[in-house]
């Protein structure tokens, strides 16, 4: 864990970029970013702008092919592979815009998949399981597939999975993006409620305005690069980074 | 033997294989199919233990449930697996290997608990089915109305049902049925036995009795109808008694072995995962059961083809603890030797220095004469014909190979009728297929006029039964004594000797402890000096090597292109199969890296789940193919003389070796796509 004054997440200099046939893609350029722990960040750009690639970097699910990522102590965009499986397991929690749970296991199980990899007993496990669940109220749900829940339900077990192991990070690509206003709603409150009070760090990718509103501080990118930097909890917060 | 026109020829047996194949993919298919449901029902057995380690907080008959449903599958498991493993001998293979247990002979294990499960299951056999007591003999002369009641009885029951097309169809365009055997017993005429019984152990049976004159032919009509009711109620005890050691076993080995590897791996693996792959594996029931369906037919097939040869290996492989050397003419097909080479073969055998002679001569050679015949010489057919090896009776339990090795209730049996073959040179012992095929029982008299035997006739009558499945089911032992008193009986009454009488030799089986034994006798035997006309002397093994040796090609054919034709395209099969479900599962298994799976326990995820349905798939293949192929009387394709196959024991294992090894091997490329699999491609949308 950071020390309260320095942030959780360091980006310096990073870049990424794929190669299609003969042709370099370059899909951020030296990005440079922080991101304090205890914050509520919106990604928000066009399609195309980079904004899942650096989700994917600073979650660990890909590495840069220049810069450094820094997420707490830890050395992020130098791990290996392995690594950074071991890693995301406790530090980092990933929430996807169509939920992915497993449909062979109950909500219950869904949430304890990560625990799984951690070393701790029936009992252990069991009790952080239920505690994920009360938070986003699904513990009468527990035992239900996730054919059996509504999309907003099956998000919540999402949400409750990705914060089961009680990392310092949540990532969140498009949490919103397949639900209605209400059960919208109800995941950003969470979401809310994970950084105030929890003091998680969460990184939002979202195309919805609304959703962003609930961030305190609003990151747009521009074809791989930040073009702006709304900080809503400053009164200066607002800034334009660099013109595309 | 060759040269007795009962051998199947190379082209024959090639015509042959080829039938058998397609027979046997049809068969498998629809095996295949019927057995679908016990396969789910395995798994699904797996699946209640993970739920009730789960089950917590439960309250009531829910509670008692899952306690009951967390000891008892691993529990059952275990019983059965040590059960089914150690009746087929599968505890012993340590003695084997390091030599304590002697080649293909029962191991202390395999034979207490067969003595055991045979003895709990003969127990049950016979509540369930309890066959008339044999003890109890019927004077019927002192109550000859009973006699007359129970004729009756038999011909009301035997007479054939009214024609309903009889007005339609004149009666001479619906000529009867040819007979195929003696008519089974009617269930009413059991029944009216059970009381006569009854009633003659409590005294009643001849109090009252009505003793007018019947006549002499319905008394032995009705000794007869008696006899017949007690052999046949007794045949259908053991066949009731068969089919529940059957089902037992079939149970057994299906809720045992595997279903405890999995609760074993689970213990030591972690649950949640192996509760994935099971789960996984049921809910594509499609996939899984086409999965299923492909590694079960072709293991079924390849039992059944493997199955061949493994009974052509064990009979031409050399066992030098039990070396037996066969003496045969040595320039003339069919080997017909005199009567006083056995002497002289004893002889040599005594000369032998000691350390390579037998300690006991008479118990380590044996003769055989072949003596062909039918049932009814005018209309020969296959049904009627008969070929027996005459041979000295007590060499049956000490020569015969193959029943040396019986035990249990098989040898006890064998055991009854080499005493019985002693005291009564008529009786003979015949394989149970052989009977079956005759429509004959162990308690039939039948005469047999011999084709070989110009003008002989015997006279038999059934004592024992080869067991069924064993190599000798098809044939017939009889005393040689019986050929040797009806060559002279020949004599007697032409007042010249049989033609066949200085050639009634065929074969001389000698046992010898050792090869050094064996090459010493070999070199005085092959002497041509000694035997006239000139013998030679081989091992067991090879003599059937040779004997086989025009049909190499078709061995050759059978063990490489047609087993790994088989093998790759079961791996294809499953190859195909588990590459369609990771590339449905690319999402699932990225999510799970995300969540920090390492790419190896993913790469185990899909192995696991490919490996417990190849080797389930496997096993039920040559579970079935062991069980019913089996019952029906073996796979039927004739090989030199040999018309029958059976599946062996040691197919038990060949199931879940091979159906495992090639999902194993057909899940090697879609568990390394798993692996590979990189979740930052799976979730990224760059455009």
């Amino acid at each position: 864990m950071a020390a309260p004054s320095s942030p959780l997440v360091r980006v310096r200099e990073l870049y990424k970029s794929f190669t299609r046939g003969s042709e370099e893609i370059r899909v951020l350029q030296k990005l440079t970013l922080d991101v304090p722990e205890g914050e509520f960040l919106a990604l928000m750009g066009p399609s195309g702008s980079g904004k899942t690639t650096l989700l994917n970097l600073i979650a660990g699910l890909d590495t840069p092919t220049g810069g450094d990522i820094h997420v707490g102590q830890e050395h992020v965009s130098a791990m290996s592979e392995s690594e950074l499986a071991r890693w995301r397991t406790s530090s980092v929690g990933f929430i996807f815009q169509f939920y992915y749970l497993l449909p062979v296991l109950t909500a219950y199980e869904n949430v304890e998949l990560p625990l799984l990899l951690l070393p701790m007993n029936k009992e252990q496990r069991r009790k952080q399981v239920l505690t994920a669940l009360d938070l986003v109220n699904l513990r009468d749900r527990m035992n239900h597939r996730p054919s059996m829940l509504s999309g907003g339900q099956q998000q919540r077990v999402g949400i409750a999975r990705a914060m089961v192991t009680d990392p310092a990070l949540i990532v969140a690509d498009e949490p919103t993006g397949d639900l209605d206003t209400k059960s919208a709603d109800e995941v950003l409150n969470i979401m809310q409620i994970l950084c105030k009070q929890l003091n998680k760090t969460v990184i939002m990718v979202t195309h919805d305005p609304h959703a962003a509103e609930r961030a305190g501080r609003v990151l747009h990118l521009e074809k791989g690069k930040l073009v702006l930097d709304d900080d809503r909890t400053t009164e200066l917060g607002k800034r334009q980074v660099a013109t595309v | 033997m060759p040269g007795m026109g009962l051998e199947t020829s190379l082209v024959e047996a090639t015509y042959q294989l080829m039938l058998l194949l397609i027979i046997l993919v049809i068969c498998a298919v629809f095996a295949g199919i019927l057995t679908l449901p016990i396969f789910y029902g395995a798994l699904g057995y797996k699946v209640i233990w993970f739920w009730a380690a789960d089950s917590s907080g439960n309250r009531g008959f829910s509670k008692i449930l899952s306690s009951f449903c967390r000891v008892f599958p691993p529990a059952f498991s275990i019983f059965a697996t040590l059960v089914s493993l150690g009746y087929f001998g599968a505890f012993d293979w340590p003695g084997r290997l390091v030599g304590t247990v002697k080649g293909y002979k029962p191991g202390p294990t395999q034979s207490a608990v067969k003595e055991i499960f045979d003895g709990f299951t003969r127990r049950i056999g016979e509540k369930a089915a309890p066959s008339l007591t044999q003890d109890v003999q019927i004077d019927w002369a002192r109550c000859p109305d009973k006699a007359q009641e129970l004729v009756d009885l038999w011909d009301e029951e035997q007479a054939p049902p009214p024609d309903p097309f009889k007005a339609i169809f004149p009666a001479y365009q619906n000529p009867p049925l040819e007979p195929t055997g003696p008519p089974p017993v009617p269930t009413a005429v059991i029944a009216k036995v059970a009381e006569y019984i009854a009633a003659a152990q409590n005294g009643s049976l001849y109090e009252g009795a009505n003793r007018s004159t019947v006549d002499k032919s319905v008394l032995r009509a009705a000794d007869n109808y008696f006899d017949r009711a007690g052999k046949e109620s007794k045949a259908a005890k053991e066949k009731q008694i068969s089919a529940i050691r059957a089902i037992i076993l079939y149970v057994f080995l299906i809720l045992g072995p595997i279903p405890l590897m999995v609760f074993i791996t689970a213990f030591l693996l972690g649950r949640r995962g192996v509760v994935l792959g099971m789960r996984n594996i049921i809910r594509a029931l499609l996939r899984t059961s086409l999965t299923y369906l492909a590694v079960f037919v072709l293991v079924f097939v390849l039992c059944c083809i493997w199955s061949i040869l493994s009974f052509i290996g064990a009979i031409t492989k050399q066992n030098d603890s039990n070396l037996k050397g066969i003496v045969t003419e040595k320039h003339q097909i069919p080997s017909q030797m005199k009567p006083s080479h056995l002497s002289t073969v004893k002889a040599l055998i005594a000369e032998l220095p000691p350390g390579e002679r037998p300690e006991n001569i008479e118990d380590n050679i044996m003769t055989w004469a072949f003596v062909g015949g039918s049932l009814d010489p005018a209309k020969r057919t296959p049904q009627n014909s008969i070929f027996f090896f005459a041979t000295e009776p007590e060499k049956l339990t000490k020569m015969m190979p193959g029943l040396e090795d019986l035990n249990g209730e098989e040898r006890s049996q064998i055991d009854r009728a080499v005493v019985e073959m002693a005291k009564n040179k008529t009786a003979v012992v015949i394989g149970a297929e052989r009977l079956r095929q005759m429509g004959k029982r162990i308690g039939d008299h039948f005469k047999m006029t011999s084709m070989n035997y110009k003008n002989l006739v015997f006279d038999f009558v059934i004592v024992a039964e080869f067991p069924l499945g064993s190599r000798w089911d098809t044939s017939a032992v009889m005393n040689r004594k019986y050929l040797e008193d009806e060559l002279d009986a020949y004599a007697g009454r032409t007042g010249s000797p049989h033609p066949l009488s200085e050639k009634c030799m065929n074969l001389i089986w000698v046992r010898l402890p050792n090869p050094k034994a064996f090459e010493t006798l070999q070199a005085k035997i092959n002497d041509p000096g000694k035997f006239s006309p000139a013998v030679k002397m081989e091992i067991e093994s090879s003599a059937y090597a040779n004997f086989l040796s025009p049909y190499k090609t078709l061995f050759w054919f059978m063990k490489y292109p047609l087993s790994i034709g088989l093998l790759a395209i079961t791996t294809l099969v499953a190859s195909l199969v588990i590459g369609i479900g990771v590339r449905e599962r690319k999402t699932e298994i990225a999510v799970l890296k995300v969540l920090g799976f390492r790419p190896w326990m993913v790469l185990g995820l899909v192995l696991g789940e490919a490996l417990l349905v190849g080797m389930l798939s496997g096993f039920m293949a040559t579970a079935t193919a062991y069980s019913v192929v089996n019952a029906l009387g073996g796979i039927s394709m004739g090989i030199a003389f040999f018309n029958r196959f059976y599946v062996p024991d040691d197919a038990l294992w060949w199931g879940p070796v091979v159906g495992g090894t090639s999902a194993l091997i057909g899940s090697i490329l879609p568990s390394i796509s798993a692996y590979s699999i990189k979740a930052s491609q799976v979730f990224s949308r760059v455009t």
